[in-house]
């Protein structure tokens, strides 16, 4: 993501303590995750002036590293001298990702005493520019540590010299319904990447298909289209992966996870048996979702405990809904437990799963001690 | 307190009681006096029914935040929200960036819609153009939500049901605790932190999670605390209607790492420390009250402090959300920038044209 140049990227001196503008994009950050409108936002204010002399701060290289090729050290160094007057200790209160390593020559400094302070991470391969800062703290020697001199905020920017870049970059995320295709996309930008298109588009597991690469209205994208069938209900996980002509990342592969939604819905969706005296006979009704008529008929119900029966009823003419009787056997039950009753097809495709948990308060137990 | 009883007796009559009606009375099996609390299988069946119950929702809620140079919380987030079952989701509201310690905060507005494997967004003021990316994990983790509160976005990366997430947990246990609520402890790795969750059940609301904690797997710090501490029942469903999020920030010195770090070498271990280990784990409990005493590793809340979440107003649970909720209204002559595409387009995307980057 391009980012509006800073007023003050050449940033060389400053005085502590201040938030300034890595405050800015410290809390930005905090409500915006890492996008890029919350740094326009941060860049919109000027440094506010020192109020109260901590640590002299100097730097001779700039805050923006620039580009840097990927797997390589990005580093930022600072000479920090104490301006207090005594005697402090310098210390990492917290810094923007583990990713980042502070390294001081010294840890304590006595007055007018300085020490160097590098800042560095390895180029991750991420796509726009990355932000990084450590919050430096300064505490008097002797005194109570968390009653601080002084705190603020040093930090560095670079961006990482990719060859292509992907959106999304780490993660997929679907929602699809079971036995329905689902279509998703990876979108893959590099210098005329239309001209040399991944190839060996493939997915881990047979839930998901590949289905092309086409091509955009732009000649540096492509997008990589697969096609999510998940056959059961549940959380699914899986990888799409792909070749590149690349020689930093010739392969990659990106995690997918597919939250699949049964095709029939179960009111109540499920069972809580619990209390002094739980019922052990209920009545479900299972309908298909909205928008899917022509879903699997259900076939079979199996329960994955002996302790538990159901099975399947008509719910009345003239409707396509069905009652799922289901009895707990509080004999054979357990003091508790939990179990799942499937729904399924004649080809054994889950359809509904319903969960039931069996929690029975003994006699003369309080249900809460609150 | 009256009302939690009343609405457990609804609850019984709606679920339990009227749909057997006709059947015989089963035959009960004597409970001892003093039974175990219920076991990881119930409560992870429990918190199953509770994720199936919650398909949808918009709601409008505040967020608010205490600054120690304000007298009054700070509300940083304030609006409306919804998702569907089917990934779609939109958030429009106003949020407080705070410019400066010492400074009161400045406000935007935002408009955020997923759907379709992207995002949509605007604010205003101080931008000119929208904004089209893929979807981020955190779009939906960042803030406390009812969502949040019951457990999904655990990891940041999936809205999985909080059941699903737990049930695939390398181990777990049960312990009762003093307020009569049940915790249910998972292990299992969240992101890239080797960690245990403890949940917090509360028998006298069906076992809803009422307080969820990730910590460190082995240093046994917490690392995020959700917690609800107000909630309703809608159409069945448990809605958290407050509740507080607090990030957490390690509170030790590099003197006392070294001395931990020493203890646990002190004992045969070597780093990288095997977070599944059992051994490796009890020496870390050994060192830690060694080091730091019985109260372990000091904490101190994460950047601006505990995030308080209030639902002003709930508008629509379990039913399916209006297509128009996730369509955005860029202003006319406003530009959108399509990440996805590297493009410039039009508010409506007609007309595209392709960014010079190369």
């Amino acid at each position: 993501m391009a980012l509006t140049e800073s007023p003050s990227n050449d940033i060389s001196e400053s005085t502590m303590p201040r938030a300034g503008r890595w405050a800015i994009a410290l809390v930005a950050l905090l409500v915006w995750g890492s996008h890029a409108w919350a740094v326009q936002v941060a860049q919109s204010q000027e440094p506010p002036e020192p109020t109260e002399p901590c640590i002299k701060v100097v730097s001779e290289s700039p805050e923006q590293c620039g580009a840097a090729r990927v797997g390589t050290l990005v580093a930022r160094s600072f000479t920090l001298l104490n301006a207090t007057g005594g005697r402090v200790s310098l210390s990492v209160a917290r810094k923007s990702c583990g990713c980042v390593a502070t390294e001081f020559k010294q840890g304590e400094l006595g007055p007018e005493e300085s020490t160097e302070l590098t800042l560095s991470t390895t180029a991750a391969a991420l796509g726009g520019e990355q932000i990084h800062f450590a919050e430096i703290v300064v505490t008097r020697i002797g005194s109570d540590a968390a009653k601080s001199l002084c705190r603020f905020p040093l930090g560095f920017r670079y961006t990482p010299d990719l060859e292509f870049m992907l959106f999304p970059d780490r993660h997929i995320l679907i929602h699809c319904t079971a036995a329905e295709p689902r279509d998703f996309f990876v979108y893959v930008n590099g210098p005329a990447i239309r001209d040399r298109p991944p190839t060996g588009l493939r997915a881990t597991s047979n839930d998901i298909e590949a289905a092309g690469v086409e091509n955009t209205e732009n000649p540096n994208v492509v997008r990589l289209h697969f096609r999510a069938r998940p056959a059961s209900a549940g959380v699914r996980q899986s990888r799409v992966e792909f070749d590149v002509a690349s020689a930093t990342r010739p392969r990659v592969s990106l995690a997918v996870t597919m939250i699949v939604r049964p095709p029939l819905e179960a009111a109540p969706p499920g069972i809580i048996a619990s209390g002094t005296n739980p019922a052990t006979r209920f009545t479900l009704t299972l309908r298909h979702r909205p928008g899917m008529p022509d879903a699997p008929k259900p076939a079979r119900v199996t329960v994955d405990s002996n302790w538990i029966s159901a099975r399947l009823a008509p719910a009345g003419e003239g409707t396509t809904e069905l009652q799922l009787l289901v009895s707990v056997d509080a004999l054979k039950a357990p003091a508790s437990g939990g179990a799942y009753i499937n729904i399924e097809d004649e080809a054994g495709r889950q359809l509904a799963v319903v969960p039931l948990a069996w929690i029975p308060t003994p006699p003369g137990q309080p249900v809460s001690a609150k | 307190m009256l009302n939690a009883r009343v609405q457990l007796v609804v609850l019984a009559i709606a679920m339990f009681i009227h749909p057997q009606a006709g059947y015989p009375q089963p035959a009960r099996r004597p409970v001892a006096p003093e039974a175990a609390p219920p076991t990881a299988e119930a409560l992870l069946a429990a918190l199953a029914v509770h994720d199936a119950r919650l398909r949808s929702l918009e709601w409008r809620q505040r967020v608010t935040v205490s600054l120690a140079w304000l007298s009054e919380p700070v509300a940083i987030q304030e609006g409306f929200l919804g998702f569907d079952d089917d990934g779609n989701w939109y958030r429009q509201d106003r949020y407080a960036v705070v410019p400066e310690v010492g400074q009161a905060p400045r406000y935007f507005e935002r408009f955020i819609a997923a759907g379709d494997g992207e995002v949509r967004g605007l604010q205003r003021p101080d931008a000119t153009k929208g904004l089209v990316r893929a979807p981020d994990g955190h779009d939906r983790a960042l803030y406390p939500t009812p969502e949040t509160l019951l457990g999904r976005w655990l990891e940041t990366a999936c809205d999985c049901p909080m059941s699903e997430f737990l049930k695939a947990a390398r181990k777990h246990s049960v312990e009762p605790l003093q307020s009569g609520r049940v915790r249910l402890r998972a292990w299992r790795a969240v992101g890239a932190y080797s960690t245990f969750v403890d949940v917090d059940c509360d028998p006298q609301r069906e076992y809803l999670p009422m307080r969820i904690e990730i910590c460190d797997a082995l240093l046994g710090s917490p690392i995020v605390t959700l917690e609800t501490t107000e909630c309703q029942q809608r159409d069945g469903a448990w809605v958290p209607t407050r509740g507080t999020k607090t990030a957490w920030d390690r509170a030790w010195t590099d003197d006392q790492v070294e001395q931990l770090t020493a203890a646990l070498e002190a004992e045969g271990f070597r780093k990288p420390w095997n977070p599944e280990d059992h051994a490796t784990e009890q020496a870390h409990r050994r060192a830690i009250e060694q080091v730091f005493g019985r109260a372990g590793v000091p904490v101190r809340p994460l950047g601006m402090g505990t995030l308080t979440m209030e639902v002003t107003e709930v508008t629509s649970i379990n039913t399916p959300l209006d297509r128009v909720r996730f369509q955005l209204p860029y202003p006319q002559g406003w530009r959108v920038f399509n990440s996805l595409l590297d493009v410039m387009e039009d508010p409506d995307g007609s007309h595209r044209v392709p960014v010079e980057r190369y």
